[in-house]
């Protein structure tokens, strides 16, 4: 038997809400059958809720507004489930590239997008004239949201691209992001 | 640093959303009566059911007055239910960490078993050691021969990430490695950036 061996750290979306969702309804539909079917067995007939629902669905005509709605809501649900497991979504994480100690045969080195946005505000925190900073991060795209007091917008934003797009092009991460800042003028 | 249910969940979802999209489809096409023109257009007659027709008859009815379809109900929810909880339950994240490590191959000399948090305990203090180091978790995977060593390390903001990461495999990947006799064969290392507002080195005028 082989030994485990480390999933890749840079991975895609496993999908796991939509997966919990389907699994929940699936648990849900399986367990009220059994109960309905249980109590059906026991006591000879079906549960109220369960038969007086049955009878209302089978009166309805297959051409009824309900039934074409139901189908609908079903089909574009299929779309989804079937849409979310196709499309591969993006990863969680960047590369970091690294020459190492030449200790290890093999190495895989990244940086989680939430730690990327946190290292531009780190970075861009330390650019005189920025107040206030926030960023978001993908992959290959960092968004830096600053807020200054001062008049001189065009230098700050072009202060911190620098200094934000040094400090992730030094730290290794490959490719290196896009790194783009939005400046707000707070009133004093 | 965990094993996720990705291939699973995207398996599952393919098929419960092609089921549930080809019993949408056809809920579509026979309620607008669209089922009879395409039945022609394939050479076969699809009349029915109409959109005029009620879903269930007397038939349907009476089918679930029988304790066989009765019995079939609750092994067919039984069978829902045990897939839904087994999928569930899949979407724990697991470590998979190496079982005790056996340091010796011939057992009549005796043999050293070592459980790998005491190494991943030694990596992680030494780690957490290092200059910006706020924390760090360590799983060990592989086998003696052939270690396998998965690092999660949250760093400060200001931290220089190239100096850390060598720093950590030249100290103690490279102490893992002697400690086994062996070559660590792979290292993954995630890194996280700490939010806290500390910082060494610096000081507020």
């Amino acid at each position: 038997m082989s030994a485990t061996r480390s999933p890749s750290l840079r991975r895609r979306p496993s999908r796991t809400v939509p997966a919990s969702i389907v699994a929940v309804v699936l648990l849900a539909v399986g367990v009220l059958a059994v109960v309905a079917a249980v109590s059906r067995l026991v006591n000879g007939s079906w549960p109220a809720p369960v038969s007086s629902a049955a009878s209302g669905v089978a009166g309805l005509t297959w051409g009824s507004g309900a039934i074409i709605a139901a189908a609908a809501v079903l089909a574009v649900l299929g779309l989804v489930l079937v849409i979310a497991s196709l499309k591969p979504g993006g990863h969680k994480s960047a590369s970091l590239r690294s020459d190492g100690a030449g200790v290890v045969a093999e190495r895989e080195y990244v940086i989680s997008t939430r730690a990327l946005a946190r290292l531009a505000v780190a970075r861009a925190d330390d650019v005189d004239g920025v107040d206030k900073v926030s960023a978001s991060a993908s992959g290959r795209k960092v968004r830096l949201d600053v807020t200054t007091s001062s008049e001189q917008r065009d230098a700050v934003r072009s202060q911190v691209t620098h200094a934000v797009t040094e400090a992730l092009t030094g730290a290794g991460i490959t490719p290196p992001p896009r790194v783009s800042v939005a400046v707000r003028t707070r009133e004093i | 640093m965990r094993h996720h249910a990705g291939g699973l969940n995207r398996a599952w979802l393919f098929v419960v959303g092609l089921v549930l999209l080809l019993a949408g489809a056809a809920g579509v096409v026979v309620a607008t009566g669209q089922l009879a023109p395409i039945g022609r257009s394939a050479g076969l007659d699809l009349s029915r059911p109409a959109p005029d027709s009620t879903i269930a008859g007397q038939a349907t009815a009476s089918a679930f007055s029988s304790s066989g379809i009765v019995v079939l109900v609750a092994v067919v929810g039984v069978v829902l239910a045990l897939l839904g909880l087994a999928w569930l339950v899949a979407q724990v994240p697991r470590t998979r960490e190496a079982h005790a490590l056996r340091l010796e191959d011939d057992p009549q000399r005796g043999l050293t078993r070592l459980a790998p948090g005491v190494l991943t305990e030694a990596v992680e203090a030494q780690i957490e050691a290092l200059s910006g180091v706020q924390s760090a978790s360590a799983v060990l995977r592989g086998d003696a021969r052939q270690p396998d060593l998965t690092v999660k390390v949250t760093a400060g903001g200001r931290t220089d990430l190239r100096r850390l990461l060598d720093a950590i495999e030249a100290g103690p990947v490279s102490d893992l490695g002697v400690a086994l006799d062996t070559q660590v064969r792979r290292l993954g290392v995630q890194v996280e950036v700490g939010t806290g507002r500390r910082r060494s080195g610096e000081i507020t005028l």
